[in-house]
């Protein structure tokens, strides 16, 4: 397992918002979590990353427990977090944007051929290289969010709902664009509130409902049902 | 001996125009940098009327008590449309311009020489001349002003005043103006400075400008602050502190010249040290004094702890009607249209569920209907009467109450506080009611006092009535602003996301209660929720959004068959 998630507890001081979740990703896998607005899926994921300590519980990540390690620990170890409210530097050019991501990077001799690979996945950026990311359209900013990701090259990426706020066309590219990171060996938690695309791409997924898990099924299964009404 | 009773004079003066400052900053949470001015308003006026008019230094200090009231008043009907930050620039820049007044209009103030050779306060053919004579009569002013604060803070008024302080916009939810009520506050405060300022003058016999100097506002300013803001007793503590401290250590030998030097630093560093390590300054709040009295004793007014009043007749018991109708309502931001004709109707006395993916529109819905927004286009009516656009406490009025979904509890104040501060038509929120109709207010009170009770026992919280709201966990703050809530007595309820973020036992928990008030007291209510297990519990029927605009409406189950919402909801391929 690359990651192990076990009974973990947290919130934000008196707000309790996770009562106890347990979660694995293993490697090269897709995994999504979903549910109800409110459920705690995106606490989850700070929670793992070390945004918000957890009261209890423990994050193992290859093996090490990880459960108090801070955001920066956990990025020098491979996890790179992508957040709903996209932080990206607004006012700077695309491609400061990417050398900011990979400022704190270990190997900063490679950045150039490392940007080179990020090209070749993301021609567009390629294109708008000298632009200021407040100007680009849905799409593209979760697209250099991904590719700021992408130069410290993660073994496994959280994705808190990346359709937010992008067209069914913006959010193919994006569905795509992790399909292929996936392909290449890099492990995904998504959350997502897109359920039938979740459930299509994830070879697993876990339910949340009120800080909880309630199930755990392949995606393959939950595809083959008739409505979801049940799972919010 | 004279000296003492001078420096008592000086700290018994100071006080009054602490506990002033205490009204607005500690309790209405209102920081003004210009305090001195309006004691410098008292002690221009009382001279002026004493040495030109010749009356008799009552009536004087009540018309400089007047006047600072209505300046204060006046004063704070404009910025207190503006927040804090720019509150306490306006006020220093009020200070800088009546200073400047002070100095140059002499044709008044007689500039920088200011006014000398105030007549002495007369009374009974007593002259209050020397520190002998005079400590009576301050000891009574300060009293009489001590009382006046006591008499506001503990009371509804009071109340109202520390819910602005907590959470403004929550406070304005429940039906309260608090606009009045700062006008009111700004304006008590300035004419109780004025007292002190036109008392210090016939002390001194002589009023000068640079009594009045933004150094002095400060100085008031630090020293509510190190007795406890919000504290009654913290004004009495400060002044004696930081006018006492200084006088008594002159009797060490070489320390006067020293004292007269770094005094100002002093006082900075005072203000400094007491915001990194103690904010709350010696005597901190204490919050749940306020009904010491009658919690403990009140009986709830039935025995299962609520009064089964049906609340939600009071429009009609007609099953047929609609009690909350929207017309055509939209609302753009720039060029997002997060509202688009929407019409929908709450039909009385039933739980109405508002539902739709993230972005659709329901938080907007809810900020149009209770006056948060103003509406591009269309109508919202209650009871067939128009309220669109209403100020939020007026649409409380009118009978409809909402909830938060971050809560909103008044968190420096105690449980049973929180609910009874939001009775409507409180008399102990009329001044005049409060000083002359004392019996009636008392009565209210306990009254209320009983009702909050049976609220509180009904959501499972009456053993926590004194407890400080935010000693509560998260749940039971859920449950005491329900309990808040059903105190407004408001027929319609708009509750936005009352479960989001409680584990599935709480939320079971408000599930049950939420249905039991609405069927008990028949109320209409509005449920916006994402968790579908609480709307398939509530909800009879329900809205569906996306988008800005109504797609359907039906019950859960009708809803949930549908496959285009489905589609909608759980995402396109």
């Amino acid at each position: 397992m690359l990651l192990e998630i076990k009974d973990l507890k947290a919130g934000y001081g008196k707000k309790q918002v996770l009562h106890g979740i347990s979660m694995s990703v293993d490697k090269g896998e897709i995994v999504a979590l979903i549910g109800h607005n409110g459920a705690g899926k995106s606490t989850a994921l700070k929670a793992t990353f070390g945004l918000i300590t957890p009261g209890e519980g423990e994050v193992i990540y290859e093996g090490m427990n990880m459960t108090d390690y801070p955001p920066g620990a956990k990025l020098d170890a491979g996890i790179y977090h992508i957040p709903q409210e996209q932080f990206l530097f607004n006012d700077l050019a695309v491609r400061d944007n990417l050398e900011m991501s990979f400022f704190t990077a270990k190997d900063q001799g490679r950045f150039e051929s490392k940007l080179n690979g990020i090209y070749d996945m993301f021609p567009v950026l390629k294109k708008r290289l000298d632009q200021t990311a407040g100007t680009l359209s849905g799409g593209e900013r979760r697209m250099l969010g991904i590719a700021m990701g992408l130069l410290r090259e993660p073994k496994l990426i959280l994705v808190d709902e990346p359709s937010s706020g992008l067209s069914p066309v913006a959010f193919q590219g994006v569905v795509q664009t992790l399909q292929e990171i996936n392909n290449q060996g890099t492990a995904v938690l998504l959350v997502e509130q897109n359920v039938k695309v979740a459930f299509k791409i994830s070879r697993r997924v876990y339910v949340m409902k009120s800080g909880q898990i309630i199930l755990e099924e392949t995606g393959q299964k939950l595809l083959e049902r008739n409505q979801w009404w049940d799972l919010f | 001996m004279e000296y003492i009773y001078h420096i008592i004079i000086f700290i018994l003066l100071y006080s009054i125009l602490v506990q002033s400052l205490n009204l607005i900053m500690g309790y209405a949470g209102m920081v003004s940098m210009c305090h001195a001015i309006f004691s410098g308003i008292g002690a221009y006026t009382a001279a002026l009327i004493s040495i030109h008019l010749g009356y008799n230094f009552i009536f004087a200090m009540a018309v400089a008590f007047v006047l600072a009231a209505v300046t204060g008043g006046l004063l704070a009907t404009p910025f207190l449309r503006v927040r804090d930050e720019y509150l306490i620039v306006f006020t220093i820049g009020f200070q800088m311009v009546m200073y400047e007044f002070m100095l140059t209009a002499r044709g008044i103030t007689e500039g920088q020489g200011g006014i000398p050779g105030i007549p002495p306060p007369q009374l009974f053919g007593i002259e209050f001349v020397n520190p002998l004579t005079f400590l009576p009569l301050v000891v009574v002013i300060t009293s009489i002003c001590f009382a006046f604060s006591w008499r506001i803070i503990h009371s509804p008024f009071g109340r109202v005043l520390k819910a602005i302080r907590e959470d403004e916009s929550a406070c304005r939810a429940l039906g309260k103006n608090s606009l009045k009520f700062r006008v009111i506050v700004f304006g008590l405060g300035g004419g109780l400075a004025a007292i002190a300022g036109s008392t210090l003058a016939y002390y001194v016999t002589f009023v000068s400008p640079f009594t009045f100097v933004v150094d002095v506002s400060i100085f008031i300013i630090v020293m509510v602050v190190l007795g406890g803001l919000a504290n009654f007793w913290g004004p009495l503590v400060g002044a004696a502190i930081l006018v006492g401290l200084p006088e008594a250590l002159r009797f060490i030998p070489g320390a006067a010249g020293v004292i007269d030097a770094v005094r100002e630093i002093l006082y900075g560093f005072i203000l400094m040290l007491l915001m990194l390590f103690r904010p709350q300054g010696i005597l901190p709040e204490r919050a749940g004094r306020i009904l010491a009295k009658f919690s403990g004793n009140e009986k709830p007014l039935q025995e299962d702890g609520f009064e089964i009043e049906a609340i939600g007749e009071r429009y009609s018991s007609d099953p047929k009607k609609s009690v909350v109708e929207l017309k055509d309502l939209s609302k753009s931001f720039g060029g997002l249209e997060a509202v688009k004709d929407v019409s929908l109707s709450l039909p009385y006395g039933e739980i109405t569920g508002l539902i739709g993916p993230n972005g659709c529109g329901k938080t907007t819905i809810f900020n149009l209907i209770t006056g948060y927004l103003t509406p591009d286009k269309g109508r919202v009516l209650v009871d067939g009467q128009e309220i669109t656009n209403q100020a939020p406490y007026r649409i409380v009025k009118a009978g409809l109450a909402r909830s938060w979904q971050d809560v909103r509890i008044f968190n420096g104040m105690s449980v049973l506080e929180n609910v009874m501060v939001a009775f409507q038509e409180q008399a102990g929120e009329n001044l005049a009611l409060l000083f002359f109709s004392p019996r009636r207010v008392a009565e209210k009170e306990r009254r209320n006092c009983q009702k909050a009770i049976s609220y509180l026992n009904l959501v499972g919280l009456a053993e926590k009535a004194n407890e400080l709201a935010m000693n509560l966990s998260t749940a039971e703050q859920k449950l005491a602003a329900i309990a808040r809530l059903l105190a407004t007595e408001c027929p319609v309820l708009l509750l936005d996301e009352p479960t989001s973020a409680l584990d599935v036992d709480s939320v079971e928990r408000i599930i049950k209660l939420i249905k039991r008030v609405a069927e008990q007291t028949r109320r209409t209510v509005l449920l916006v929720e994402h968790n579908l297990d609480v709307v398939r519990g509530l909800v009879r029927k329900a809205y569906f959004m996306s988008e800005g605009k109504v797609l359907a409406y039906g019950e859960p189950s009708e809803l949930m068959a549908n496959p285009k919402l489905a589609e909608v909801y759980f995402g396109i391929d």
